[in-house]
Protein backbone atom coordinates (compact mmCIF):
# COMPACT_ATOMS: atom_id res chain seq x y z
CA UNK A 1 0.00 0.00 0.00
CA UNK A 2 1.44 3.37 -0.77
CA UNK A 3 1.34 6.00 1.82
CA UNK A 4 3.20 8.61 -0.47
CA UNK A 5 -0.45 10.17 -0.95
CA UNK A 6 -1.77 9.93 2.87
CA UNK A 7 -2.11 13.42 4.53
CA UNK A 8 -3.68 14.15 7.74
CA UNK A 9 -7.57 14.19 8.06
CA UNK A 10 -9.93 15.41 10.47
CA UNK A 11 -9.53 12.46 13.13
CA UNK A 12 -6.36 14.41 13.54
CA UNK A 13 -3.16 15.34 11.25
CA UNK A 14 -1.78 12.00 10.09
CA UNK A 15 -3.15 9.51 12.78
CA UNK A 16 -5.46 8.20 10.10
CA UNK A 17 -6.79 5.31 9.14
CA UNK A 18 -4.79 5.31 6.29
CA UNK A 19 -1.85 5.28 8.11
CA UNK A 20 -3.39 2.98 10.78
CA UNK A 21 -3.47 0.08 8.18
CA UNK A 22 -0.29 0.75 7.24
CA UNK A 23 1.17 -0.01 10.79
CA UNK A 24 -0.67 -2.61 11.24
CA UNK A 25 0.37 -4.44 8.09
CA UNK A 26 4.05 -3.32 8.64
CA UNK A 27 4.55 -3.34 12.36
CA UNK A 28 5.21 -6.70 13.17
CA UNK A 29 7.31 -7.12 10.42
CA UNK A 30 9.68 -4.29 11.43
CA UNK A 31 9.54 -5.52 14.97
CA UNK A 32 10.59 -8.99 14.19
CA UNK A 33 13.28 -7.67 11.64
CA UNK A 34 14.61 -5.19 14.79
CA UNK A 35 14.64 -8.30 17.91
CA UNK A 36 16.83 -10.00 15.23
CA UNK A 37 19.03 -7.47 15.04
CA UNK A 38 19.50 -6.40 18.28
CA UNK A 39 18.30 -9.64 20.04
CA UNK A 40 16.18 -7.64 22.57
CA UNK A 41 12.55 -7.14 22.19
CA UNK A 42 11.64 -4.13 24.57
CA UNK A 43 14.43 -2.04 22.52
CA UNK A 44 13.00 -3.53 19.01
CA UNK A 45 9.67 -2.07 19.82
CA UNK A 46 11.07 1.56 20.60
CA UNK A 47 13.05 1.52 17.85
CA UNK A 48 10.38 0.19 15.18
CA UNK A 49 7.75 2.66 16.70
CA UNK A 50 10.77 5.65 16.01
CA UNK A 51 11.10 4.09 12.42
CA UNK A 52 7.54 5.22 12.04
CA UNK A 53 7.11 8.16 13.05
CA UNK A 54 9.78 9.02 10.46
CA UNK A 55 8.05 7.95 8.28
CA UNK A 56 4.93 9.62 9.42
CA UNK A 57 6.23 13.01 9.87
CA UNK A 58 7.92 12.76 6.35
CA UNK A 59 6.04 11.11 3.87
CA UNK A 60 7.28 9.38 1.21
CA UNK A 61 6.64 11.31 -2.11
CA UNK A 62 5.99 8.52 -4.92
CA UNK A 63 3.00 5.87 -3.68
CA UNK A 64 4.59 2.25 -3.08
CA UNK A 65 5.59 0.11 -0.84
CA UNK A 66 6.99 1.36 2.36
CA UNK A 67 8.63 -1.72 3.08
CA UNK A 68 11.87 -1.30 2.37
CA UNK A 69 12.25 2.49 3.26
CA UNK A 70 11.15 1.04 6.70
CA UNK A 71 13.22 -1.48 7.06
CA UNK A 72 16.18 0.49 5.77
CA UNK A 73 15.30 3.14 8.10
CA UNK A 74 15.14 0.42 11.07
CA UNK A 75 18.27 -1.40 10.24
CA UNK A 76 20.37 1.94 10.44
CA UNK A 77 18.46 3.01 13.70
CA UNK A 78 19.55 -0.80 14.79
CA UNK A 79 22.86 -0.18 13.99
CA UNK A 80 22.90 3.39 15.74
CA UNK A 81 21.18 1.48 18.47
CA UNK A 82 24.22 -0.70 18.83
CA UNK A 83 26.75 1.87 18.68
CA UNK A 84 25.64 4.75 20.88
CA UNK A 85 24.02 2.78 24.04
CA UNK A 86 27.30 2.15 25.94
CA UNK A 87 25.88 0.29 28.47
CA UNK A 88 23.83 -2.04 25.82
CA UNK A 89 26.46 -4.79 26.38
CA UNK A 90 25.95 -4.61 30.11
CA UNK A 91 22.54 -5.67 29.67
CA UNK A 92 22.36 -7.69 27.19
CA UNK A 93 24.07 -9.94 28.91
CA UNK A 94 22.09 -9.43 31.94
CA UNK A 95 19.22 -10.25 29.82
CA UNK A 96 20.70 -13.17 28.87
CA UNK A 97 22.16 -14.61 32.30
CA UNK A 98 18.06 -13.97 33.27
CA UNK A 99 17.11 -15.82 30.26
CA UNK A 100 19.09 -19.10 30.74
CA UNK A 101 18.66 -19.11 34.30
CA UNK A 102 14.57 -18.69 34.22
CA UNK A 103 14.00 -20.20 30.86
CA UNK A 104 12.92 -23.74 31.02
CA UNK A 105 12.53 -25.57 27.39
CA UNK A 106 11.24 -28.71 26.74
CA UNK A 107 13.61 -31.63 26.29
CA UNK A 108 12.80 -32.13 22.40
CA UNK A 109 13.82 -28.46 22.11
CA UNK A 110 16.46 -27.61 24.72
CA UNK A 111 19.02 -28.59 22.58
CA UNK A 112 18.31 -26.39 19.92
CA UNK A 113 17.11 -23.89 22.58
CA UNK A 114 20.88 -23.75 24.06
CA UNK A 115 22.54 -23.41 20.53
CA UNK A 116 20.35 -20.38 20.05
CA UNK A 117 20.95 -19.01 23.59
CA UNK A 118 24.88 -19.36 22.74
CA UNK A 119 24.48 -17.82 19.50
CA UNK A 120 23.04 -14.94 21.18
CA UNK A 121 25.42 -14.76 23.95
CA UNK A 122 28.05 -14.60 21.27
CA UNK A 123 26.36 -11.82 18.87
CA UNK A 124 26.50 -10.01 21.83
CA UNK A 125 30.29 -9.37 22.16
CA UNK A 126 30.91 -9.07 18.60
CA UNK A 127 31.45 -5.19 17.72
CA UNK A 128 28.25 -3.81 16.07
CA UNK A 129 29.54 -3.40 13.03
CA UNK A 130 29.84 -7.09 12.59
CA UNK A 131 27.02 -8.36 14.27
CA UNK A 132 24.66 -5.91 11.90
CA UNK A 133 26.95 -7.18 8.67
CA UNK A 134 26.73 -11.00 9.71
CA UNK A 135 22.88 -10.90 10.50
CA UNK A 136 21.81 -9.14 7.71
CA UNK A 137 23.94 -11.34 4.90
CA UNK A 138 22.01 -14.03 6.68
CA UNK A 139 18.62 -12.93 6.31
CA UNK A 140 19.81 -12.68 2.20
CA UNK A 141 21.02 -9.48 2.06
CA UNK A 142 23.60 -8.35 -0.46
CA UNK A 143 26.77 -6.76 -0.42
CA UNK A 144 25.38 -3.56 -1.57
CA UNK A 145 22.99 -3.40 1.06
CA UNK A 146 25.22 -4.47 3.79
CA UNK A 147 27.58 -1.24 3.19
CA UNK A 148 25.37 1.69 3.21
CA UNK A 149 23.67 0.31 6.58
CA UNK A 150 26.53 -0.48 8.39
CA UNK A 151 28.87 2.40 6.95
CA UNK A 152 31.53 1.02 4.39
CA UNK A 153 32.20 0.61 0.98
CA UNK A 154 30.47 -2.34 -0.91
CA UNK A 155 34.61 -3.52 -1.69
CA UNK A 156 34.82 -3.68 1.91
CA UNK A 157 31.91 -6.15 2.64
CA UNK A 158 33.54 -9.08 2.31
CA UNK A 159 36.70 -8.36 4.71
CA UNK A 160 34.45 -7.46 7.44
CA UNK A 161 32.33 -10.81 7.08
CA UNK A 162 35.59 -12.77 6.85
CA UNK A 163 36.82 -11.34 10.12
CA UNK A 164 33.38 -11.19 11.88
CA UNK A 165 32.60 -14.58 11.48
CA UNK A 166 36.40 -15.30 12.77
CA UNK A 167 35.23 -13.54 15.99
CA UNK A 168 32.13 -15.10 16.02
CA UNK A 169 33.43 -18.74 15.53
CA UNK A 170 35.82 -18.01 18.83
CA UNK A 171 32.94 -16.05 20.83
CA UNK A 172 30.61 -19.09 20.04
CA UNK A 173 33.20 -21.77 21.38
CA UNK A 174 33.91 -19.76 24.43
CA UNK A 175 29.98 -19.65 24.89
CA UNK A 176 30.15 -23.57 24.91
CA UNK A 177 33.05 -23.64 27.49
CA UNK A 178 30.89 -21.56 29.54
CA UNK A 179 28.22 -23.47 29.42
CA UNK A 180 29.34 -26.62 30.69
CA UNK A 181 30.77 -24.60 33.80
CA UNK A 182 27.41 -23.02 34.23
CA UNK A 183 25.45 -25.99 33.68
CA UNK A 184 27.43 -28.06 36.59
CA UNK A 185 26.64 -24.82 39.05
CA UNK A 186 23.19 -25.45 38.26
CA UNK A 187 23.06 -29.03 38.74
CA UNK A 188 24.61 -28.89 41.99
CA UNK A 189 22.25 -26.16 43.21
CA UNK A 190 19.07 -28.14 42.32
CA UNK A 191 20.86 -31.10 44.30
CA UNK A 192 21.41 -33.37 40.91
CA UNK A 193 23.74 -36.03 41.57
CA UNK A 194 26.10 -36.60 38.96
CA UNK A 195 27.34 -40.91 39.20
CA UNK B 1 47.93 -11.24 -8.72
CA UNK B 2 49.01 -11.35 -4.92
CA UNK B 3 47.20 -14.03 -3.02
CA UNK B 4 43.44 -13.90 -2.38
CA UNK B 5 42.25 -11.74 0.89
CA UNK B 6 40.19 -13.13 2.85
CA UNK B 7 37.62 -10.74 1.87
CA UNK B 8 37.90 -11.07 -2.09
CA UNK B 9 37.21 -14.98 -1.05
CA UNK B 10 34.03 -14.10 0.72
CA UNK B 11 32.78 -11.51 -1.95
CA UNK B 12 33.52 -14.58 -4.47
CA UNK B 13 31.94 -17.45 -2.14
CA UNK B 14 28.89 -15.01 -2.26
CA UNK B 15 28.61 -14.26 -5.79
CA UNK B 16 28.96 -10.55 -5.19
CA UNK B 17 32.19 -10.23 -6.94
CA UNK B 18 31.92 -8.52 -10.66
CA UNK B 19 32.63 -10.61 -13.59
CA UNK B 20 36.48 -9.16 -14.01
CA UNK B 21 37.02 -9.82 -10.52
CA UNK B 22 35.74 -13.07 -10.33
CA UNK B 23 37.99 -14.27 -13.62
CA UNK B 24 40.92 -12.22 -12.04
CA UNK B 25 40.41 -14.92 -8.85
CA UNK B 26 39.43 -18.09 -10.90
CA UNK B 27 42.92 -17.91 -12.45
CA UNK B 28 45.06 -17.47 -9.68
CA UNK B 29 42.76 -20.10 -7.47
CA UNK B 30 43.58 -22.31 -10.39
CA UNK B 31 47.40 -21.82 -9.90
CA UNK B 32 47.78 -21.94 -6.38
CA UNK B 33 47.37 -24.29 -3.36
CA UNK B 34 47.02 -22.37 -0.19
CA UNK B 35 44.59 -19.71 -1.91
CA UNK B 36 42.14 -22.98 -2.73
CA UNK B 37 42.82 -24.03 0.83
CA UNK B 38 41.64 -20.39 2.25
CA UNK B 39 38.60 -20.83 -0.20
CA UNK B 40 37.46 -23.77 1.44
CA UNK B 41 38.00 -22.76 4.47
CA UNK B 42 35.88 -18.93 4.06
CA UNK B 43 33.17 -21.54 2.06
CA UNK B 44 32.93 -23.72 5.11
CA UNK B 45 33.05 -20.52 7.41
CA UNK B 46 30.38 -19.19 5.48
CA UNK B 47 28.40 -22.61 5.59
CA UNK B 48 28.83 -22.76 9.15
CA UNK B 49 27.70 -18.80 10.08
CA UNK B 50 24.41 -19.38 7.42
CA UNK B 51 23.61 -22.44 9.54
CA UNK B 52 23.75 -20.65 12.69
CA UNK B 53 22.23 -17.72 12.28
CA UNK B 54 19.41 -19.35 10.43
CA UNK B 55 18.80 -21.41 13.97
CA UNK B 56 19.41 -18.08 15.78
CA UNK B 57 16.52 -15.73 13.33
CA UNK B 58 14.17 -19.28 14.14
CA UNK B 59 14.90 -18.31 18.00
CA UNK B 60 13.59 -14.73 17.89
CA UNK B 61 10.10 -14.61 19.57
CA UNK B 62 8.08 -14.72 16.21
CA UNK B 63 4.66 -13.22 18.58
CA UNK B 64 3.76 -10.29 17.13
CA UNK B 65 3.47 -7.59 18.63
CA UNK B 66 -0.59 -6.42 19.30
CA UNK B 67 -0.33 -3.62 16.02
CA UNK B 68 -3.43 -2.14 17.38
CA UNK B 69 -3.01 -1.53 20.85
CA UNK B 70 0.61 -0.03 20.26
CA UNK B 71 -1.20 2.16 17.46
CA UNK B 72 -3.95 3.49 19.87
CA UNK B 73 -0.92 4.19 22.53
CA UNK B 74 1.09 5.93 19.90
CA UNK B 75 -1.84 7.96 18.48
CA UNK B 76 -3.03 8.84 22.35
CA UNK B 77 0.48 9.90 23.75
CA UNK B 78 2.08 11.06 20.60
CA UNK B 79 -0.88 12.30 18.75
CA UNK B 80 -1.42 14.70 21.51
CA UNK B 81 2.16 15.94 22.21
CA UNK B 82 3.72 15.75 18.64
CA UNK B 83 0.93 16.62 16.01
CA UNK B 84 1.91 15.30 12.98
CA UNK B 85 2.55 17.62 9.98
CA UNK B 86 2.85 17.01 6.10
CA UNK B 87 5.75 16.81 5.31
CA UNK B 88 7.69 19.80 5.49
CA UNK B 89 10.55 18.65 2.79
CA UNK B 90 9.18 15.45 1.40
CA UNK B 91 12.16 15.47 -0.77
CA UNK B 92 14.88 15.58 1.60
CA UNK B 93 12.93 13.04 3.98
CA UNK B 94 12.81 10.36 1.48
CA UNK B 95 16.24 10.75 0.39
CA UNK B 96 17.22 11.28 3.76
CA UNK B 97 16.78 7.19 4.41
CA UNK B 98 19.81 6.85 6.93
CA UNK B 99 20.03 9.61 9.07
CA UNK B 100 21.32 10.39 12.04
CA UNK B 101 19.85 10.25 14.96
CA UNK B 102 17.46 13.55 15.60
CA UNK B 103 17.13 14.37 18.73
CA UNK B 104 15.18 17.44 19.20
CA UNK B 105 15.41 19.44 22.33
CA UNK B 106 12.60 17.98 23.92
CA UNK B 107 12.99 14.24 23.50
CA UNK B 108 16.12 14.98 24.25
CA UNK B 109 15.39 16.30 27.75
CA UNK B 110 12.14 14.43 28.30
CA UNK B 111 13.83 10.90 29.49
CA UNK B 112 16.19 12.40 31.78
CA UNK B 113 13.40 14.59 33.10
CA UNK B 114 11.39 11.43 33.43
CA UNK B 115 14.82 9.53 34.29
CA UNK B 116 15.03 11.96 37.64
CA UNK B 117 11.41 11.75 38.49
CA UNK B 118 11.59 7.75 38.43
CA UNK B 119 14.78 7.96 40.78
CA UNK B 120 13.01 10.37 42.91
CA UNK B 121 10.12 8.52 43.29
CA UNK B 122 12.05 4.94 43.74
CA UNK B 123 14.29 6.78 46.20
CA UNK B 124 11.52 8.40 47.96
CA UNK B 125 9.83 5.15 48.55
CA UNK B 126 12.03 5.02 51.51
CA UNK B 127 9.48 7.80 53.03
CA UNK B 128 6.73 6.81 51.16
CA UNK B 129 4.58 7.71 54.65
CA UNK B 130 5.44 10.88 54.45
CA UNK B 131 5.93 11.82 50.79
CA UNK B 132 2.34 12.39 50.13
CA UNK B 133 2.36 14.15 46.40
CA UNK B 134 0.78 17.30 48.10
CA UNK B 135 3.09 20.34 46.89
CA UNK B 136 3.14 21.79 50.57
CA UNK B 137 4.33 18.30 51.44
CA UNK B 138 6.86 18.11 48.77
CA UNK B 139 8.00 21.54 50.09
CA UNK B 140 8.57 20.78 53.53
CA UNK B 141 10.61 17.65 52.17
CA UNK B 142 12.40 19.42 49.07
CA UNK B 143 16.31 19.65 51.04
CA UNK B 144 16.18 16.18 51.88
CA UNK B 145 14.98 14.71 48.60
CA UNK B 146 17.38 17.38 46.36
CA UNK B 147 20.37 15.61 49.14
CA UNK B 148 19.34 12.30 48.74
CA UNK B 149 18.94 11.75 45.32
CA UNK B 150 21.11 14.93 43.77
CA UNK B 151 19.12 16.77 41.93
CA UNK B 152 18.70 20.55 41.55
CA UNK B 153 16.33 23.00 42.81
CA UNK B 154 15.79 23.56 38.73
CA UNK B 155 15.27 19.40 38.49
CA UNK B 156 12.69 19.00 41.20
CA UNK B 157 10.80 22.29 39.60
CA UNK B 158 11.33 19.73 36.29
CA UNK B 159 10.08 16.86 37.67
CA UNK B 160 7.00 18.19 39.67
CA UNK B 161 6.08 19.36 36.23
CA UNK B 162 7.06 16.26 34.79
CA UNK B 163 4.35 14.26 37.25
CA UNK B 164 1.75 16.90 36.64
CA UNK B 165 1.66 16.23 32.73
CA UNK B 166 -1.20 14.07 34.15
CA UNK B 167 -1.85 11.16 31.93
CA UNK B 168 1.76 11.16 29.97
CA UNK B 169 3.24 8.02 28.94
CA UNK B 170 7.07 8.56 28.68
CA UNK B 171 9.61 5.79 28.63
CA UNK B 172 12.09 6.23 31.23
CA UNK B 173 15.34 5.66 29.04
CA UNK B 174 13.77 2.10 27.51
CA UNK B 175 13.89 0.91 31.65
CA UNK B 176 9.98 1.55 32.47
CA UNK B 177 7.19 3.65 31.70
CA UNK B 178 5.70 5.90 33.63
CA UNK B 179 1.70 6.83 33.72
CA UNK B 180 0.15 9.98 35.89
CA UNK B 181 -3.33 8.76 36.42
CA UNK B 182 -5.23 12.51 35.12
CA UNK B 183 -6.67 14.19 37.92
CA UNK B 184 -8.62 17.31 38.43
CA UNK B 185 -6.21 19.04 40.23
CA UNK B 186 -7.03 20.66 43.61
CA UNK B 187 -10.69 21.66 43.95
CA UNK B 188 -11.61 24.12 46.70
CA UNK B 189 -14.57 23.23 49.03
CA UNK B 190 -16.16 23.98 52.24
CA UNK B 191 -14.78 21.53 55.00
CA UNK B 192 -17.60 19.58 54.98
CA UNK B 193 -17.96 19.27 51.46
CA UNK B 194 -13.99 17.90 51.78
CA UNK B 195 -14.84 15.58 54.87
CA UNK B 196 -17.16 13.88 52.10
CA UNK B 197 -14.54 13.47 49.58
CA UNK B 198 -11.28 12.43 51.40
CA UNK B 199 -11.00 8.74 52.35
CA UNK B 200 -9.81 9.51 55.98
CA UNK B 201 -11.46 11.04 58.75
CA UNK B 202 -10.81 14.84 57.56
CA UNK B 203 -10.14 17.18 61.47
CA UNK B 204 -9.90 20.61 62.27
CA UNK B 205 -8.14 22.00 65.02
CA UNK B 206 -10.66 23.77 67.34
CA UNK B 207 -10.56 27.65 67.81
CA UNK B 208 -9.13 26.78 71.30
CA UNK B 209 -6.21 25.29 70.04
CA UNK B 210 -5.47 28.30 67.17
CA UNK B 211 -3.86 31.57 68.00
CA UNK B 212 -5.84 34.19 68.96
CA UNK B 213 -7.72 35.61 65.34
CA UNK B 214 -6.90 33.11 62.91
CA UNK B 215 -10.53 31.45 61.29
CA UNK B 216 -10.65 29.34 58.30
CA UNK B 217 -10.04 31.15 55.42
CA UNK B 218 -10.23 27.94 52.54
CA UNK B 219 -10.17 24.30 52.09
CA UNK B 220 -8.49 23.06 49.46
CA UNK B 221 -8.92 19.02 48.36
CA UNK B 222 -5.94 17.58 46.06
CA UNK B 223 -7.75 14.41 44.77
CA UNK B 224 -5.85 11.45 44.69
CA UNK B 225 -2.95 10.34 42.25
CA UNK B 226 -2.11 7.21 40.84
CA UNK B 227 1.65 7.03 39.72
CA UNK B 228 2.26 3.57 36.98
CA UNK B 229 5.74 2.53 36.48
CA UNK B 230 5.16 -0.39 33.94
CA UNK B 231 7.06 -2.07 31.60
CA UNK B 232 9.96 -2.70 33.73
CA UNK B 233 12.82 -3.74 32.08
CA UNK B 234 14.16 -5.46 35.21
CA UNK B 235 17.45 -6.44 33.69
CA UNK B 236 18.02 -3.28 32.26
CA UNK B 237 16.95 -1.44 35.35
CA UNK B 238 19.39 -3.47 37.41
CA UNK B 239 22.01 -2.84 34.85
CA UNK B 240 21.94 0.83 35.61
CA UNK B 241 21.85 0.01 39.97
CA UNK B 242 24.89 -2.02 39.04
CA UNK B 243 26.33 0.85 37.05
CA UNK B 244 24.99 3.28 40.16
CA UNK B 245 27.68 0.45 42.10
CA UNK B 246 24.62 -1.16 43.58
CA UNK B 247 25.24 -5.35 44.34
CA UNK B 248 21.63 -5.74 44.76
CA UNK B 249 19.48 -6.91 42.11
CA UNK B 250 15.73 -6.30 41.96
CA UNK B 251 14.13 -9.34 41.08
CA UNK B 252 12.47 -10.50 38.06
CA UNK B 253 8.92 -10.73 39.10
CA UNK B 254 8.67 -7.16 39.86
CA UNK B 255 8.65 -6.92 36.07
CA UNK B 256 5.09 -8.93 35.86
CA UNK B 257 3.23 -6.46 36.76
CA UNK B 258 4.79 -3.02 36.98
CA UNK B 259 4.96 -0.77 40.50
CA UNK B 260 1.90 1.18 41.10
CA UNK B 261 2.18 3.80 43.73
CA UNK B 262 -1.08 5.56 44.82
CA UNK B 263 -1.11 8.55 46.76
CA UNK B 264 -4.62 9.27 48.76
CA UNK B 265 -6.19 12.96 48.57
CA UNK B 266 -4.98 14.58 50.82
CA UNK B 267 -6.93 18.26 52.16
CA UNK B 268 -5.14 21.91 53.07
CA UNK B 269 -6.84 23.71 55.13
CA UNK B 270 -6.15 27.90 55.42
CA UNK B 271 -6.77 29.98 57.90
CA UNK B 272 -5.82 33.60 57.85
CA UNK B 273 -5.67 35.94 60.71
CA UNK B 274 -7.38 39.38 59.99
CA UNK B 275 -4.20 41.54 61.22
CA UNK B 276 -2.31 40.45 58.49
CA UNK B 277 -0.10 37.56 60.62
CA UNK B 278 1.17 34.71 58.30
CA UNK B 279 -1.19 32.07 57.36
CA UNK B 280 -1.06 28.76 58.76
CA UNK B 281 -1.88 25.70 56.79
CA UNK B 282 -2.91 22.54 58.18
CA UNK B 283 -2.40 19.17 55.47
CA UNK B 284 -3.89 16.24 56.08
CA UNK B 285 -3.30 13.29 53.82
CA UNK B 286 -3.76 9.47 54.12
CA UNK B 287 -0.44 6.76 53.39
CA UNK B 288 0.17 6.62 50.06
CA UNK B 289 0.54 2.65 48.90
CA UNK B 290 2.71 0.97 46.96
CA UNK B 291 1.47 -1.96 44.63
CA UNK B 292 4.19 -4.80 43.78
CA UNK B 293 3.27 -7.64 41.46
CA UNK B 294 1.92 -10.89 43.89
CA UNK B 295 5.49 -12.97 44.21
CA UNK B 296 7.75 -9.67 44.53
CA UNK B 297 9.87 -10.19 47.86
CA UNK B 298 9.24 -6.57 49.32
CA UNK B 299 12.28 -7.03 51.18
CA UNK B 300 14.67 -7.82 48.57
CA UNK B 301 13.21 -4.67 47.18
CA UNK B 302 13.63 -2.30 50.03
CA UNK B 303 17.40 -3.83 50.50
CA UNK B 304 18.06 -2.56 46.67
CA UNK B 305 16.90 1.15 47.71
CA UNK B 306 18.76 0.54 50.81
CA UNK B 307 21.73 -0.05 48.49
CA UNK B 308 21.67 2.55 46.42
CA UNK B 309 25.10 3.49 47.03
CA UNK B 310 23.60 8.17 46.57
CA UNK B 311 22.64 7.38 50.12
CA UNK B 312 24.41 8.65 53.62
CA UNK B 313 25.35 5.82 55.35
CA UNK B 314 24.56 6.92 58.15
CA UNK B 315 20.91 8.00 56.74
CA UNK B 316 20.88 4.29 55.31
CA UNK B 317 22.01 2.82 58.98
CA UNK B 318 18.82 4.70 60.50
CA UNK B 319 16.31 3.33 57.63
CA UNK B 320 17.61 -0.16 58.35
CA UNK B 321 17.00 -0.40 61.70
CA UNK B 322 13.32 0.29 61.44
CA UNK B 323 12.02 -3.16 61.94
CA UNK B 324 8.46 -2.63 61.14
CA UNK B 325 9.27 -0.74 58.07
CA UNK B 326 5.98 -1.57 56.25
CA UNK B 327 3.71 0.34 58.68
CA UNK B 328 6.42 2.87 59.61
CA UNK B 329 6.95 6.43 58.66
CA UNK B 330 10.13 7.33 58.61
CA UNK B 331 10.75 10.61 58.54
CA UNK B 332 13.43 12.23 57.94
CA UNK B 333 15.83 14.59 60.35
CA UNK B 334 18.50 16.81 59.79
CA UNK B 335 19.91 17.82 63.11
CA UNK B 336 19.79 21.84 63.44
CA UNK B 337 16.79 22.19 61.75
CA UNK B 338 14.50 19.29 62.38
CA UNK B 339 13.54 17.30 65.76
CA UNK B 340 11.92 14.24 66.67
CA UNK B 341 8.65 15.08 69.12
CA UNK B 342 6.34 13.39 70.43
CA UNK B 343 2.85 14.52 69.12
CA UNK B 344 -0.56 13.19 70.95
CA UNK B 345 1.51 10.21 71.31
CA UNK B 346 2.62 9.60 68.09
CA UNK B 347 6.62 10.10 67.06
CA UNK B 348 6.83 13.46 64.80
CA UNK B 349 9.17 16.34 63.78
CA UNK B 350 9.58 19.29 64.39
CA UNK B 351 11.26 21.60 61.50
CA UNK B 352 12.32 24.79 61.86
CA UNK B 353 14.76 25.71 58.52
CA UNK B 354 17.16 28.41 59.41
CA UNK B 355 17.57 31.96 57.82
CA UNK B 356 13.92 30.99 56.10
CA UNK B 357 11.23 33.66 56.84
CA UNK B 358 10.10 31.58 60.17
CA UNK B 359 8.04 29.30 58.29
CA UNK B 360 8.32 26.09 60.26
CA UNK B 361 6.39 22.91 60.20
CA UNK B 362 5.19 20.01 62.48
CA UNK B 363 4.41 16.83 60.99
CA UNK B 364 3.22 13.78 62.52
CA UNK B 365 1.23 10.62 61.62
CA UNK B 366 -1.53 8.65 63.79
CA UNK B 367 -3.69 6.36 62.65
CA UNK B 368 -2.81 6.15 58.98
CA UNK B 369 -3.07 9.76 58.15
CA UNK B 370 -0.64 12.31 57.69
CA UNK B 371 -0.31 15.43 59.49
CA UNK B 372 1.63 18.51 58.89
CA UNK B 373 1.29 22.10 59.85
CA UNK B 374 2.72 24.90 58.67
CA UNK B 375 3.30 28.67 59.45
CA UNK B 376 5.31 31.47 61.49
CA UNK B 377 4.78 28.73 64.73
CA UNK B 378 6.90 28.02 67.78
CA UNK B 379 7.38 24.35 68.90
CA UNK B 380 4.55 25.53 71.33
CA UNK B 381 2.27 26.99 68.89
CA UNK B 382 2.29 24.22 66.69
CA UNK B 383 1.82 21.93 69.24
CA UNK B 384 -1.15 23.27 70.90
CA UNK B 385 -2.53 24.13 67.42
CA UNK B 386 -1.76 19.59 67.21
CA UNK B 387 -3.52 18.72 70.57
CA UNK B 388 -6.58 20.14 69.07
CA UNK B 389 -7.32 18.94 65.97
CA UNK B 390 -7.24 15.34 67.30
Amino acid sequence: MGVGHLEGTAAGPGWSEEWRAVFASQYPGIVRHLSYLVGDRGAAEDLAQETFLRLMRHPLREAGDPGPWLRLVATRLAYNYLRTDRRRRAREETVLRDGTLLAAPSAGEAQRDEAVARMRAALVRLPPRDRLALLLRASGEGYAHIAPAVGVRPSSVGTILARATARLRREYARECGRDLVGAEGLLATEGVRTP
Amino acid sequence: MTHCAPGTLWAYVDGELGAGDRETVERHLAGCRACRADLAAAGADAGWVDRRLVDYARGVPAAAPDAEEVWQRLRDVWGAAMPLRRAEAPAAAAGRLPGERRVSGRRAGWPIAAGAAAALALGSLAFSPVRAAAGDMLQVFRVQQVRIVNVSDMDVATIQSALRSAGAVVNIQGLAKVRVAPNAGPAVMTLEQARGRVEFALRAPTAAGLPAGYALQSVRVQPPTKIDFFDLKVPAINGVLASLGSKEQLPAAIGNGGIQLSVPSAAILAYTATDGRSPIQIAETGNPQLTVPVGVDLQAVRQVLLDLPFLPPDLRQQLQAVSDWQNTAVIPQVPGISDPVSVNGAQGVFVHPKGSSGDTALLWLKGNVVYVIRGALTLAAAEAIATSVV
